[in-house]
């Protein structure tokens, strides 16, 4: 086989994994507006559910969905945004960094129902909070934590060495220097990550579905041992009652929901990405 | 001889234990242009950011000797390093704009370091742009991005960005180098006449420049300064006490010792 041959071959194997994983993708969100689309309309996205979730809306699990993975953000972006600065900031000539990196990186690879597990022995019961939305904010918070601090770390890290200096030259001090250089310049990352993040909190079950939520007779929680129902733990429930039509699009319309909803942050991250890449518009 | 503005003694800089530059005795004056004068790796440029630590954050560096200006050790415990960066200025060999605009850059750091001054940045942001020849260029477009600016526009506000400040000691890290020769030329005369107000060290590998702005030219060759006098071609009259006016003597960096301006 000659050298071109070779490299035609390569290049057809990449176009062929390329087009097969982006196919994996439309199939996916075809089937997902196909089957779901007729469930869709303003009562579905209005009402409280009913009959065990056959019918109705899915108005308490969107808000239920909203209220996890925003407390999850409200928690994590602080304790995320503050390690990564605690290291590249003031930890002296970076000590740690790479050790910090590494752990950072195995807490993401974890897989999440580790986290419902211990979530649920420490928080619902060494603490007694029981199966509340509590403790699914805190188990999402601790979930999201890496991709936030990855997010935050990688625009920090990305940051031209000049700027840092240059801020150091003129005298500032390293809080100086976060509020003038480093957030200024990295507050897309934070941003970014949390939006990743909360989508990353928005499309978890496994966590949450023994720890915080409860699928039927649950609307808002009105303490903080309350539990709320999701669009996860309604699709899980739903999907199990396969033999009802009806319930099987419910679940299907529930899915292009919660689909919408991580599009849209991530959508809204990319765009951030987008215009920080290309800050004046493409203008020069 | 007035006592120096910056005085080295014994001083030996090195990175990871490899010697950079070795036992180093010198006295630099005020309102003089000192070029340090090497090639290139010859440890100029360490030497330079030397006198105002910003070498301190380098994984490995260390440094030996003492390192005094106004009289103070600046190596020693207790000195306020933020402080004396905003008294000992640097300026980089490319200019360093942050992606906002021109009035943005120049507050960047007196916004946080000189507060008190919020109610005269106005005053202070045209005044240093005028020391460096450059208001009537930009007194339009203080709102536009820096980063439209030419290359020499933006070593000017650079250095501009810098004498809002107001250090004692002005550090340039061959600051010409990344400029066109007519850019380059008005660089050198602005530093002629900045050295009225200020103390310049100025690091080149250009033989030629060295000679056409310096009061005094400091060769640095593997790791060793050869020091040479040069006629001076401004009337120097340094007095230290009129350099050090307004602020404590013997705690010139430390936070206690600055009274405002």
């Amino acid at each position: 086989m000659s050298r071109s041959d070779k490299e035609n071959l390569l290049l057809a194997l990449l176009g062929l994994a390329t087009i097969v994983a982006c196919c994996f993708l439309v199939l996916i969100l075809s089937g997902l507006i196909y089957r779901g689309w007729p469930a869709l309309d303003w009562e579905f996205l209005t009402a409280p559910a009913s009959d065990f979730g056959r019918q109705g809306g899915v108005f308490y699990q969107i808000l239920g969905t909203l209220i996890l993975m925003i407390g999850a953000g409200l928690i994590s972006v602080p304790i995320a945004l503050a390690s990564v600065l605690f290291f590249t900031e003031f930890s002296p000539q970076k000590t740690g960094l790479e050790t910090y990196r590494t752990l950072i990186f195995t807490l993401n690879g974890v897989p999440t129902i580790l986290f419902g597990l211990v979530g649920y022995l420490f928080f619902s019961q060494f603490l007694g909070i029981g199966v509340s939305w509590l403790t699914g904010v805190l188990i999402l918070s601790i979930m999201i934590l890496p991709t936030i601090q990855v997010s935050i770390l990688e625009a920090v890290s990305a940051m031209p060495l000049s700027y840092r200096e240059t801020g150091m030259a003129l005298g500032l001090t390293p809080e100086q220097l976060i509020r003038s250089v480093v957030l200024p310049q990295c507050g897309y990352g934070v941003l970014t990550g949390t939006l990743l993040g909360c989508a990353r909190a928005g499309g978890e079950t496994a966590a949450i579905m023994f720890t915080a939520t409860a699928f039927s007779g649950v609307q808002l929680p009105e303490s903080l041992h309350d539990p709320v129902t999701t669009l996860q733990t309604h699709i899980l429930t739903l999907s199990q009652e396969a033999i009802d039509p009806q319930s099987v699009t419910t679940a299907w319309g529930s899915g292009l929901v919660l689909m919408a909803i991580v599009f849209t942050l991530i959508a809204a991250s990319y765009l951030i990405r987008l215009r920080v890449a290309n800050p004046d518009g493409g203008q020069a | 001889m007035n006592a120096p503005i910056i005085e080295l003694k014994g001083v030996c800089i090195a990175y990871n234990q490899r010697t950079v530059l070795e036992r180093i005795n010198l006295s630099l004056h005020s309102k003089e242009i000192t070029t340090l004068l090497g090639p290139s790796g010859s440890g100029k440029s360490t030497l330079l950011k030397s006198l105002c630590r910003m070498n301190d954050h380098i994984k490995g560096f260390s440094l030996e000797g003492t390192v005094e200006i106004l009289e103070e050790d600046i190596y020693a415990s207790g000195v306020d390093v933020y402080e004396l960066r905003r008294s000992v200025g640097l300026v980089f060999q490319k200019p360093v704009m942050f992606p906002r605009s021109i009035y943005e850059n120049m507050v960047l750091g007196v916004k946080r370091t000189r507060p008190e001054w919020r109610s005269q940045f106005s005053d202070r942001v045209e005044q240093s742009l005028k020391e460096v020849h450059l208001w009537d260029e930009v007194k339009d477009r203080l709102q536009e991005h820096a980063t439209r600016l030419s290359q020499g526009q933006q070593q000017r506000l650079a250095i501009a960005r810098t004498l809002i400040g107001e250090p004692q000691i002005l550090l340039m890290d061959e600051p010409t180098s990344s400029l066109d020769p007519k850019s380059k030329e008005a660089l050198e005369s602005l530093a002629i006449e900045l050295a009225k107000k200020c103390t310049l060290v100025w690091v080149t590998h250009d033989v030629e420049q060295a000679h056409r702005i310096s009061d005094r030219v400091v060769y640095i060759l593997e790791g060793k300064v050869f020091d040479r006098e040069k006629a001076s071609h401004t009337t120097v009259s340094p007095d230290i006490q009129q350099i050090s006016k307004g602020r404590g003597k013997r705690s010139f960096f430390s936070r206690q010792g600055i009274e405002g301006s």
